[in-house]
């Protein structure tokens, strides 16, 4: 029989080459003029065209604007609330050529679901924005205020929408849930998701960012209930719109977004990519994204980021207990 | 309207955006035949490259790499049995069988014009009642999606073959492979044995690569090698009975690809995957589906394109993406500093008319393009397997590996290319199995949706919802309908079936046979039959 034989060469000898490739991984010492090469990979473990998308977009440009050795492209890897791109980072232990941009669900996901890494397993590099949330409701929804919605989650369970059970979000629920309202949450991928959900009237209320309701509330299709910032926003159109606080509500909602490195990387590519995004920090596009995204800007680099993780972190143990 | 159209084309026509939308349709057209590299990853690639462009350039590049894609996978899908877009997988069934019958141009041909056709209509649709459409998809919460999927899976009935219960276990054992992952409720890591790697799920593009190209390969293989395919000239063109055919299967494959095509998140390949069940069950030559039938190939790809184009309405209508590459398109519009949403169209008219203008360019191009060449590209199959097959398993690894630079994946387009071998052997259908992949996670993420909705319920809900009830109907006439005709049918071809195998010829089939049980046609009779 000479067909199956060729065949079982065919596979064997495709097999050997395959295992041979996947033997050559070896780790060189690093030297001390390291710079990055080639292609830099922005991981971020949430879908094209929310928030965190977003950021890593503006973040991988003013990098690719510095104009040196590398070129970093921004790649996708949702699921599971981010535990699946978070995850797979873990994989690139060591790498320097490899960038996660991140947000506060880093520090929530691990104390909700049983997920194989905490903040602890990368390495902080930068923090470039803090964000927070607003809550919207259909123009015609008998709430008006954040405080309506509590009062009415008191009776009955509000129905609200959720990009992710341990993003922002939920840290918006959890944060009324406290003043005793009651809510019934149900997933979707994204905020759009979420938006349009609203739209639809699957839900009676949504939390998400002050960019990305922005068009809505200018088309008149949804009304702003409350901010969960510490203090009003500065703008035109948002500025109008009362905080939580403000309400009578003890409610605030802080999340951060930063860059972060693969753990065991060196000393050298740590202090590499902390000047060069902080460097990057100073382009146009970036001022632009924290102005017409309404975020407050930040720039804690290095440790002062990792101090600002574990007290986030602490923080964040209490909500979630 | 016209004056927006008007608008559109003035900006779209500039010799600028005209330059790049051609480059952009080529550039899609090679992403597209290239397995592994989808138009996802095409736009994410280029979208760095267009920075310095104008927004509206940039748009119509990476909506033209887009368009080009879907005409290029199904290029390599019909001649060589590798879809290099998971949209294209449907292709082989019927374009495959195709091209080893020594008809490869026609069947590319046909898909070039059929997804033209489709895009047009759609675009026409598109232009005009986008806010319209809009509406209606904002309807669909997620228990009328819930409905849809159910629908879609009780199409693995009708891409089982005779073997209906083999269908069905094969259809659950796609869902249970695409349940490996973190799951999209509660974030448990399903079936990873702890492997990290594992909690994005099995790729669904590398399981493809491996069950098509790889598993038809190996097939070929154990055959012993098939002869390079010498077609004569006259078989290399569509003959006037091709495009007869082709006319309705067209127009029900662009009304399916549409209607999905709406709903965010539904996705392209599943529209591909329905057009070709409808073909299945209301095509008048439907017995010839799987033997090579043109309907097979032209339905499905009419329904990619008109889905593709109609992807674009919850993306600029509602700010939500209708598949993974609008997904990618709609983050290049917010680096562009582009909200999409509900005032898109009135703050941005050029920008959306111009590049709604430029599809419309886009798929002319890409027909301009691909017609002609439908017989160039099928005298590839001339070229020696020896020299061929090295080529196809190259790029498939190649490919594989380079979509996520992973070993992993190479090693599942391994694995799962025995699987494919091993169900060809066992003469095994795949295309519930692949439905079942595509379907499950949409599934589930409704099922999970719904429930959430319902605090728990699932019935009432769906039970108080219009369409979700009806679709729900249409799903249960799907399983039982058929099940009840193809009882009385076989037992009319019990009576008939001596003469039914022995045709030869065009098979003209007799206009007005209608879906009557004896109304079975000849086989397309295969010049080359190789099984």
């Amino acid at each position: 029989m000479k067909p199956p034989l060729r065949m079982a060469l065919a596979a064997s000898s495709a097999c050997t080459l395959l295992a041979g490739c996947s033997m050559l991984n070896t780790t060189p010492a690093i030297p001390d003029d390291w710079t990055p090469r080639g292609s830099v990979s922005a991981l971020v473990a949430f879908a094209p065209g929310g928030g965190s998308d977003r950021s890593a977009r503006v973040v991988a440009e003013s990098l690719n604007d510095l104009d040196a050795d590398f070129n970093v492209n921004v790649q996708n890897r949702e699921g599971g609330s981010g535990a699946v791109g978070w995850a797979t980072f873990l994989a690139e232990q060591g790498n320097g050529n490899a960038l996660l941009v991140a947000e506060s669900a880093l520090n929530t996901l691990p104390l909700v679901y049983d997920v194989p890494f905490t903040y602890r397993d990368f390495t902080p590099l930068v923090m470039f924005a803090e964000d927070s949330r607003m809550v919207v409701a259909d123009a015609d929804a008998p709430y008006e205020t954040c405080a309506d919605l509590v009062e009415a989650g008191r009776d009955a369970p509000v129905r609200t929408g959720s990009s992710g059970r341990t993003g922002a979000d939920a840290l918006v629920t959890a944060e009324f849930e406290r003043n005793g309202g009651q809510f019934s949450v149900v997933p979707y991928g994204s905020t759009g998701e979420v938006l349009t959900a609203l739209m639809g009237g699957q839900i009676e209320v949504a939390p998400a960012s002050a960019a990305s309701v922005r068009p809505y509330l200018e088309s008149g299709d949804f009304k702003a209930l409350c901010t969960l910032t510490p203090e009003r926003y500065d703008d035109p159109l948002m500025g109008g719109v009362p905080t939580a606080l403000e309400q009578g509500l003890d409610a605030e909602v802080t999340i951060w977004r930063g860059v972060l490195a693969p753990d065991g990387i060196s000393r050298v590519q740590r202090d590499y990519w902390v000047d060069a995004i902080l460097d990057a920090m100073d382009s146009d596009l970036y001022r632009d994204y924290i102005e017409d995204d309404l975020l407050l800007p930040a720039d804690l680099a290095g440790e002062e980021f990792e101090d600002y993780l574990d007290d986030y972190d602490a923080q964040m143990q209490e909500v979630f207990r | 309207m016209i004056d927006n159209l008007t608008l559109g084309f003035a900006a779209a026509l500039t010799p600028e955006n005209l330059l790049w939308c051609f480059v952009g349709v080529l550039l899609g057209t090679v992403i597209g035949i290239l397995p592994g590299l989808g138009s996802a990853t095409g736009v994410a690639i280029l979208i760095p490259v267009t920075l310095t462009f104008e927004p509206l350039t940039a748009l119509i590049m990476l909506a033209g790499i887009y368009h080009g894609s879907q005409f290029g996978a199904t290029i390599t899908a019909i001649l060589v049995a590798t879809p290099g877009e998971a949209s294209s997988v449907v292709s082989t069934f019927d374009g495959y069988r195709m091209a080893r019958a020594g008809r490869a141009g026609p069947a590319l041909a046909i898909s070039a014009l059929g997804s033209f056709a489709a895009a047009f209509i759609a675009l026409v649709a598109l232009t005009t009642l986008a806010p319209v459409f809009a509406d209606a998809a904002l309807g669909f919460g997620p228990p009328e999606i819930l409905a849809v999927m159910a629908l879609g899976l009780c199409t693995i009935m009708v891409f089982s073959g005779r073997n209906l219960m083999m269908g069905a276990a094969l259809g659950l054992a796609g869902i249970l492979v695409s349940s490996v992952g973190v799951d999209v409720g509660s974030g448990t890591p399903r079936y990873t044995f702890d492997q990290v790697s594992l909690f994005g799920g099995l790729p669904y593009v590398e399981v493809m690569i491996g069950l098509f190209a790889i598993g038809e390969l190996l097939n070929q293989l154990h055959r012993g090698m098939a002869t390079p395919i010498r077609a004569r000239f006259r078989d290399l063109l569509l003959t006037r009975e091709d495009i007869r055919r082709s006319v309705p299967a067209t127009a029900r494959g662009t009304l399916v690809g549409f209607v999905l095509g709406c709903l965010p998140g539904a996705g392209t390949t599943l529209a591909s995957f329905m057009a070709y069940g409808v073909e299945k069950r209301f095509s008048r030559n439907r017995d010839q589906l799987g033997t090579g039938a043109i309907e097979g190939v032209v339905a499905p790809d009419a329904a990619t394109s008109s889905g593709s184009n109609a992807n674009f309405i919850p993306t600029l209508v509602l700010g939500v993406p209708g598949g993974a590459t609008t997904a990618v398109l709609l983050g290049a519009f917010l680096v562009y500093g582009i909200q999409p949403g509900p005032l898109l169209f009135e703050e941005q008219p050029t920008l959306v008319w111009g590049l709604l203008a430029s599809f419309f360019i886009g798929n002319a191009l890409l027909l301009l393009l691909n017609l002609p060449l439908a017989p160039v590209f099928a005298q590839l199959l001339r070229i020696r397997y020896s020299v061929l097959y090295p080529l196809i398993i190259v790029t498939s690894l190649v490919g594989a590996y380079s979509v996520k630079n992973s070993m992993l994946s190479v090693w599942i387009v391994v694995v799962f290319g025995f699987v494919g071998y091993a169900m060809k052997r066992m003469n095994l259908p795949v295309a519930p199995f692949v439905l079942g992949l595509v379907i499950g996670p949409l599934f589930e993420t409704a099922l999970v949706q719904t429930s959430a909705l319902g605090e728990g319920e699932i019935l009432p809900l769906l039970a108080s919802s219009g369409p979700a009830v009806a679709i729900l109907a249409l799903a249960l006439a799907l399983v039982v309908g058929p099940a009840a005709v193809r009882a009385v049918r076989s037992r009319t071809r019990a009576r008939r079936s001596p003469e039914a195998s022995a045709g030869a010829g065009g098979g003209a089939p007799d206009a007005g046979a209608g879906p009557a049980p004896g109304g079975e046609e000849v086989l397309d009779a295969p010049r080359r039959p190789d099984d």
